[in-house]
């Protein structure tokens, strides 16, 4: 992924799950690129969706760089909740990266 | 004095290797090492291949996303398409999965044993229930195998007793392959205090001691016969060598249901119904909320169990994992997720091993293995069945409110009349239930008939003299229990028949 890719990419988990930024976003990447190389196209394809999709949504319409806070929540909320499985996966995919981020940062031990 | 765990480390293997056995086993995980251990004591010159590394505890972290990365291939993303696209987990280390498992152990249930002898005559004499049961006697021996102790086993646990208990829920502290556990509750990445005792701190040290020689970081691709059958494999090695192995005994395949058949069919090994029959244990989970701490990724990672529902098909057990896991089975996004995660540590999460009647298929792909694992109606009612039964245990057991994670249904439940109506309510679309699959089994099934089985049922190949398969793939059916254990009692049959 390029710098830019993952820049939105945090920003998307911050969206998903505020505070959710890894503390450590080298080694974090570097999990994703050795861990799972043949997954990040698939991660790339599902961050283009996320950053185009509320262009084409008339409650929005713009893309997700250029919503508030409040309208990337929104749109969010709107496909996690959505009938299309395919926009539910959109987010679940984000939040379980939201999540496995945040809880890396959470540096925790026995 | 000790000698090192693994002979050669295939990221140092930069230029071609060639390397000689009696015997050489693909896969180090319980099957392949269960088979190294029992070759080796016979004093068969025995190697093992496997393409993870070897970890050791002080290596092993508690992030999720970095022990993924390290130990489980594809950091857990590999997909099985159908139905209702689901990951399957499986270890990437020496060891196999049982370093990255629970540490569960059941015994090899007497019904299914009967079920696969009634449906093939020949596997009651080729694999007599008597057998299996005294190598499961001597494997929970040298692993220590015993219930889970309560002064380690944690909250979560106590939450599933009582919740069961009120329910008149057959229950029991899991039994598990353990020495010394702490509860720090890191089963799955990888045990930090070296408690576990996953293959590569048990069997694999056992078949070292005899003779038998680990080779790590290897990616078998082929397995190589000529017309008088299987004499070595090829592969690559993690320093991007190629690795030859020739075996004047024979090749036994212990690489799992899904690699073993895609290692098959490379090879050009096409006869008898391999990569069909895969068969599984889908799994769903629910997550509840209590007034007091649970600290769910503290205790036992699994130690207790409801046994009472196998007879739906269904297997309940408490779960923990780093707090990655939990937070993303919390509903919600934005504030409001970051709201309900703030008290994370009041929150427990349960899971269900479902016994699917859903059969797929595996066959070579351009990136790996394409997996292909259907969800039939009747699974998809067994799923919808678990998430009831899972929110009513945890309702049950105190919690203020349940989150079944289920769309198109409540996504919040408070009330166990409510969580009951999922049952009717709750919908038939296998889409609508978060899912992940493991136990996986069937795709070079044993049998008598050479046209409906890829194995005779002394785990042979039926037309490839000299090449055995001791792992799950060779289970006709799934078991609807841990199949760590009967994968060991069935890997010293297939070790013994490649022994005589």
């Amino acid at each position: 992924m390029t710098a830019t890719e993952k820049h939105w990419a945090v920003q998307v988990f911050a969206a998903i799950l505020p505070g959710s930024a890894p503390s450590d976003p080298v080694a974090f990447w570097r999990c994703m690129s050795t861990g799972a190389p043949t997954f990040t196209p698939g991660i790339r394809l599902m961050l283009l969706a996320v950053l185009l999709l509320p262009l084409f949504d008339r409650r929005f319409l713009r893309p997700f760089p250029l919503l508030s806070s409040a309208q990337r929540e929104a749109f969010l909320v709107a496909l996690d909740t959505s009938p299309s499985y395919l926009s539910r996966q959109l987010v679940a995919t984000f939040k379980i990266l939201a999540c496995f981020a945040w809880s890396d940062s959470l540096r925790t031990t026995p | 004095m000790t000698p090192p765990l693994v002979h050669i480390d295939g990221r140092t293997v930069r230029q071609a290797l060639r390397l000689a056995a009696e015997v050489v086993v693909v896969g180090s995980g319980p099957a392949g090492a269960t088979v190294a251990r029992r070759l080796a004591a016979r004093g068969v010159r025995v190697l093992v291949l496997e393409e993870g590394h070897n970890h050791t505890p002080d290596t092993f972290v508690e992030s999720g996303v970095r022990a993924m990365s390290d130990l489980y291939r594809d950091l857990g993303t590999s997909i099985a398409l159908g139905d209702n696209p689901m990951p399957y987990l499986q270890g990437r280390a020496v060891g196999g999965t049982s370093v990255i498992n629970g540490a569960i152990c059941w015994e090899f249930p007497e019904e299914v044993h009967g079920g696969w002898v009634a449906a093939d005559p020949g596997l009651g004499s080729a694999v007599p229930l008597e057998a299996l049961r005294a190598a499961e006697l001597e494997l929970s021996a040298r692993l220590n195998i015993a219930g889970t102790d309560p002064a380690i086993a944690g909250r979560k646990a106590g939450i599933m007793a009582a919740g069961a208990d009120r329910l008149g829920l057959a229950h029991r502290p899991i039994l598990r392959n353990v020495v010394g556990c702490q509860g720090s509750g890191r089963c799955l990445q990888g045990c930090p205090n070296g408690a576990k005792l996953s293959m590569d701190r048990s069997l694999l040290p056992d078949a070292v001691r005899d003779g038998a020689r680990i080779v790590a970081g290897i990616r078998v691709t082929r397995v190589l016969t000529d017309g008088k059958g299987a004499y070595g494999v090829v592969g690559v090695s993690a320093g991007g060598a190629r690795v030859e192995v020739r075996a004047s005994r024979g090749v036994v395949l212990a690489a799992s249901a899904i690699q073993t058949p895609n290692l098959l069919r490379r090879s050009g090994i096409l006869h008898g119904p391999v990569g069909d029959g895969l068969s599984g244990h889908p799994g769903v989970s629910v997550t509840g909320r209590f007034k007091d701490p649970v600290q769910n990724h503290r205790g036992a990672t699994q130690g207790h169990e409801v046994t009472g529902l196998r007879h739906e098909g269904l297997k309940l057990e408490t779960l923990g994992f780093d707090r990655s896991i939990l937070g993303s089975r919390i509903p919600g996004v934005g504030q409001e997720l970051a709201r309900r995660i703030a008290e994370i540590d009041h929150y427990a999460v349960q899971g269900a091993a479902i016994r699917a009647e859903g059969r797929g298929t595996v066959r070579p792909g351009l990136g790996g293995p394409l997996v292909r694992f259907p969800m039939p109606e009747g699974d998809v009612r067994k799923a919808r069945r678990a998430v009831r039964r899972l929110g009513e245990v945890l309702l049950a057991a105190g919690a203020e409110e349940v989150y079944p994670g289920v769309a198109g249904f409540d996504p919040v439940v408070r009330d166990p009349a409510r969580m009951a109506a999922i049952d009717g309510e709750g919908p038939l679309d296998p889409k609508a239930y978060p899912m992940s699959v493991t136990h996986l089994f069937g795709t070079t099934r044993m049998g008598s008939d050479p046209s409906t089985s890829v194995v005779r049922p002394d785990f042979r190949h039926h037309r490839v003299p000299g090449l055995w398969v001791a792992d799950s793939s060779v289970f006709p059916t799934n078991l609807g229990v841990n199949p760590q254990l009967p994968i060991m009692a069935m890997a010293t049959l297939c070790a013994a028949a490649v022994a005589s």
